[in-house]
């Protein structure tokens, strides 16, 4: 059963000769505990198509469906509430709030929610994610890689139904990208979690369950 | 572990708020500068308030709400316990001394209302026990002290005869001066009344106060109570019509707290704009993980919250000792300069300024507020990979000045805001010293100096009393002090109670004068050299009266009154002789006396400012200038000495006279004079106060422009680092740089001046429309200061940017770096 659904999304920026076509009509079904990697070259759409599956911008035209309900139906208030139970974010440069510390970032959308924190749940990622001697420091504090984990931690203790990841190993060296990659397969098996994760590198991507090409705002028939 | 969406929004805001300390500064800075001018504001308004209110209730004699004239003891007891009555006083008057001091008794609680409470030794318990004050025993020339005997003559209330009273009493207490009353015993009080019971009826009087809100009830307690309206008579210096300040002063208060208001919102909104504006990105972050509009919104309310915390209190209290220290000055201003504040400590000010504090905060931050919760998440991202993009639009090979410029107009509001608030400081500088530099003393002195060099009289004339007057010795005492060519005394009839042609409802204005001082008179219309001819009927009538020349008036100087029942025509020629169910207050009053017929030979503008009555009675009463004899024979010898005019006949002379008569007032609180120096010195006071509040009002108002300017480049510094290494790295250097900075601190300085311009000309051009402290004739508009100013705010814009450079940079890149990745 397909969790996430896009239908026909497309998204134009611009108006006139600025005009540019990011998304020409995509259509794209990830089904639940699936691991989905997007490949591209640059400029061809694929962060703009993981903004419109978040819900962080609005497409100009088509659905995005999650656990079968059309998230753009509704208003921004509730978008940003959805967004914030059921989809979990991890960015290329990591966007920790520099102000708290690590246990602070990782639970911080659990808080926003007023939710019960599970803290069974937020010490198995701990420790999966090897954040223990680090839950008291700043991000300023921690090296590349460490940030990352930290990112993927706050994704994941709100058990959202999907995350979403925009080039995570853009910032990390090899090395520490493959430890984060094989971190996503790991959560992927453990806790059969969705995961639709955007790469550069087709070696990379070779972790995920299936591969999404995209091409010049279209899904490229392989 | 149970944990709430608030206690992360309160961790989130404060960490943010601790991360920006400079910024916090400033902010914390403007709220304390803004609670201080509202408490300084309210504080100022509600002390001068109070101080000018009790002073009214001390000219009245009582600072109860209402006096309620009650038939007997049970109605005074049906008043205690009314709902909303708070306190009752209970008075008894017999009647009053030669000099207008009541005789009377009064319970505890009313003794505290009309301001007689002893101060030293206690209320008469027995028959023969008195209080009275060191002034009162002074006017009947005694010095006695507690304990001492005191002989008190006065007359009792009587409605046919005058009675006098004359007895002896033990001293038992004594009172403030402010009491306008002589009291005695119940005991005492009872006995006089039973013993001249046939003619007097029982003045009880209850004093009430009410608990606040529930004065309007007095006239429904009255009817309850079955008492006619007229029993109830309201303290004057309650009625709303007679607020101290009157309405020009509650309209400034009104625009005062505007413009703090504006200049608060200006600087405050200005700051968190700006800090707003620098952490686009943050709140776009949170919103990435979740947060909503709302809840960002909710974390710069905490924010700002958090700063008032801080600000408010320190703003309160530096805004009260401000406040309270600007009273006196304030109060010199008016007729009471001599009276001591009374202290505006209300707890509804410091409420009242704080409230207002934090909604100009509230206010001023929701906007920027609503700014960072609409910031779209995505644009967060995008800013993350578009660091250059507006550097890249600009021409790095411009030249310094004109990427000065183009900075300015990057964000034209705060440009805007910046320029506003350095213009208004300017603007309001310039209008300050242009009053200062117009406003004419000779003009002044020549407005307000009488008309002759020295008028000598009592402090009661020169405050519109007319109720201590000097006396024919004394006049000649003062006089032979004066080496004078030219001098003489103006009269006046006792009680005021002349009446032209039998019209009661206007007593009429009549001053009779030495016919020395008739040449003093400025003719208008007419000739006075009748005037100097014996038994002459020639008066003077001013142009305010309803009299022209040739007219003939009938004066009556009232010796007694007869009633006349308007209905019937019946006239009771005394009190006693009015039926039982006529009521006094629907019959006409006439008064009977000594009655002259006078015909009017010349008309005068208005009195002599020298010998001017000061208290006025009414637009329509009819104002004459007698000469001597005449006022003699129209009063029949009841007439006082107003005041005794003379002209110095050498400046030595004056000087002599000034030393003796500074020197008498100084020493002795009957006596007082105006003269040349007088006015002086009132126009000095005045001018100084106005260079006192018009100066601190400029230095607020500087502070305010210089937080902004400072606030304005400090943020720009702040938001344009990641810029600035950008330019350094294609070779701009440090030196460079500064230049940039400084340029554009002066683009600053000049915008404002041009922008202030033309607007203190056109506030000046306003100003000179109001013929009132200068005459728009000679009056010149003047933009000088604004120019002298011109090096200062050039040096401020070239130094602030200089340091703020300074600082910032020596810190920060580094860090700020790290901060963003
Ligand atoms: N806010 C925007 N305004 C205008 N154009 C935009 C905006 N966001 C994206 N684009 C354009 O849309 C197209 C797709 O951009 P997108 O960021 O999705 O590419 P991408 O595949 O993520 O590239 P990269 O691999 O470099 O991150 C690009 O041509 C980009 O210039
Ligand atoms: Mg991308």
């Amino acid at each position: 059963m397909a969790i996430l659904r896009a239908e026909g999304l497309k998204k134009t920026y611009g108006k006139g000769e600025s005009r540019v076509e990011a998304l020409r009509g995509v259509d794209l079904a990830v089904n639940k505990g699936e691991f989905v990697a997007i490949v591209g070259t640059s400029g061809s759409g694929k962060s703009t198509l993981l903004h419109m599956l978040g819900g962080l911008d609005r497409p100009t035209e088509g659905k995005v469906f999650i656990d079968d309900k059309d998230i753009f139906a509704l208003k921004d208030e509730a978008l940003t509430i959805l967004r914030r139970r059921k989809i979990g974010f991890v960015f290329q440069s990591f966007n920790l709030v520099p102000v708290l510390n690590v246990m602070e970032n990782i639970v911080l959308p659990l808080e926003l929610d007023g939710a019960k924190t599970d803290k069974e749940h937020i010490d198995n990622i701990i420790e999966m994610l090897d954040l223990k001697s680090q839950i008291h420091k700043l991000p300023t504090q921690l090296s590349g890689g460490q940030q990352q984990r930290v990112a993927i931690a706050r994704a994941l203790a709100g058990r959202p139904t999907v995350i979403l990841a925009d080039e995570p190993t853009g910032n990390l060296d090899s090395k520490t990208s493959q430890d984060v990659m094989s971190l996503f397969r790991v959560t992927a098996d453990k806790f059969s979690q969705t995961i639709v994760m955007i790469t550069h590198n087709t070696e990379i991507a070779q972790t995920a369950d299936r591969i999404i090409r995209i091409e010049d705002g279209l899904i490229a028939n392989r | 572990m149970k944990v709430n969406s608030r206690k992360a929004l309160s961790r989130l805001s404060l960490r943010s708020l601790l991360a920006s300390k400079k910024q916090n500064i400033i902010t914390v800075f403007a709220i304390i500068l803004t609670t201080v001018l509202f408490t300084t504001l309210f504080t100022t308004f509600i002390s001068l308030r109070n101080t000018l209110n009790l002073q009214q209730m001390k000219d009245y004699g009582d600072s109860s709400y209402a006096i309620m004239a009650v038939g007997d003891e049970d109605e005074l007891e049906s008043l205690r316990g009314l709902p909303g009555v708070k306190d009752v006083g209970v008075s008894i008057e017999l009647g009053y001394t030669p000099d207008k001091t009541f005789v009377a008794y009064c319970d505890q609680t009313a003794s505290g209302f009309v301001f007689s409470v002893p101060s030293e030794g206690h209320l008469p318990s027995s028959p023969d026990e008195v209080v009275m004050s060191r002034a009162q025993l002074q006017k009947i020339g005694s010095d006695a002290s507690i304990g001492d005997q005191v002989t008190v003559d006065y007359v009792v209330y009587s409605s046919d005869r005058e009675v006098l009273v004359s007895d002896t009493f033990t001293l038992s207490g004594i009172t403030s001066d402010d009491s306008h009353y002589i009291l005695v015993s119940e005991d005492y009080a009872r006995d006089v009344i039973s013993d001249l019971s046939e003619n007097i009826g029982m003045y009880l009087y209850a004093h009430l106060d009410f608990l606040a809100g529930s004065e309007f009830r007095v006239y429904d307690i009255a009817e309850e109570l079955g008492l006619d309206p007229r029993c109830v008579l309201i303290n004057p210096a309650f009625e709303s019509s007679s607020d101290p300040l009157g309405p020009e002063g509650i309209a400034a208060v009104v625009v005062l707290m505007l413009l703090i208001f504006f200049t608060g919102f200006l600087i405050i909104y200005n700051i968190f704009q700006i800090t707003v504006a620098n952490k686009v990105r943050d709140y776009g972050l949170l919103k990435t993980v979740g947060v909503t509009s709302k809840q960002i919104r909710k974390i710069i309310r905490k924010q700002s919250a958090f700063l008032c915390i801080i600000g408010v209190p320190i703003g309160l209290i530096a805004g009260y000792l401000i406040g309270v220290s600007m009273v006196p000055v304030l109060l010199r201003q008016t007729v009471y300069g001599a009276i001591t504040p009374v202290s505006g400590f209300n707890i509804l000010v410091f409420l009242g300024a704080a409230a207002v504090s934090v909604i100009t905060v509230l206010i001023s931050s929701s906007v920027p507020g609503r700014k960072a919760s609409k910031v779209s998440p995505i644009d967060a991202l995008r800013y993350n990979e578009a660091k250059v993009s507006v550097s890249k639009r600009e021409k790095v090979n411009a030249s310094i000045p004109s990427m000065s410029f183009a900075n300015l107009g990057r964000n034209r509001m705060r440009t805007f805001l910046v320029v506003l608030s350095i213009s208004l400081a300017l603007v309001l500088f310039d209008t300050l010293c242009t009053f200062i530099d117009n406003f004419d003393m000779n003009d002044y002195i020549q407005s307000h100096t009488p008309s002759m060099d020295f008028t000598v009289s009592t402090p009661s004339y020169f405050a519109g009393e007319h109720d201590d007057y000097l006396t024919l010795e004394e006049v000649s005492e003062i006089s032979s002090h004066i080496e004078s060519d030219h001098c003489g005394i103006a009269y006046m009839p006792e009680n005021f109670s002349t009446y032209v042609d039998g019209r009661i409802d206007y007593p009429a204005q009549v001053v009779g004068v030495e016919n020395e001082l008739l040449s003093e008179v400025d003719i208008i219309e007419g000739d006075i050299s009748s005037m100097y001819e014996d038994g002459t009927a020639s008066v003077i009538a001013t142009a305010n009266s309803s009299l022209h020349i040739g007219d003939t008036v009938s004066v009556t100087f009232a010796s007694d009154y007869h009633y006349r029942d308007p209905r019937t025509g019946t006239v009771y020629e005394s009190p006693n002789d009015v039926p039982q169910n006529l009521d006094f207050y629907d019959l006409e009053m006439i008064p009977v006396g000594g009655e002259k017929e006078y015909r009017v030979c010349a008309i005068t503008e208005d009195y002599p400012s020298s010998f001017s009555p000061l208290f006025i009675f009414a637009d329509k009463s009819e104002q004459l200038i007698l000469n001597e004899q005449q006022i003699d024979d129209l009063t029949d010898g009841h007439y006082s000495i107003m005041c005794f005019c003379a002209d110095a006949v050498s400046s030595e002379a004056a000087a002599e006279a000034e030393a003796y008569l500074h020197e008498l007032a100084g020493s002795s609180s009957h006596f007082d004079y105006t003269s040349i120096e007088t006015v002086r010195e009132d126009f000095d006071q005045f001018l100084g106060a106005v260079k006192y509040i018009g100066g601190f009002l400029c230095g607020i108002v500087g502070i305010i422009a210089v937080l902004n300017f400072i606030n304005a480049i400090l943020t720009g510094i702040i938001s344009r680092k990641r810029e600035f290494a950008l330019l350094q790295a294609v070779g701009m250097t440090g030196r460079q740089l500064r230049k940039m900075l400084v340029i554009e601190g002066l683009f600053y300085a000049a915008i404002s001046v041009l922008f202030s311009l033309p607007f203190a000309l056109l506030v000046n051009t306003l100003f000179k429309r109001i013929d009132l402290f200068w005459s728009p004739s000679t009056a010149h508009l003047t933009v000088v200061p604004i120019l002298i100013l011109l090096p200062v705010l050039a040096l401020l814009g070239s130094y602030i940017p200089c340091v703020i450079y300074g600082k910032v940079r020596g810190t920060s890149i580094v860090d700020d770096r790290r901060t963003n990745e």
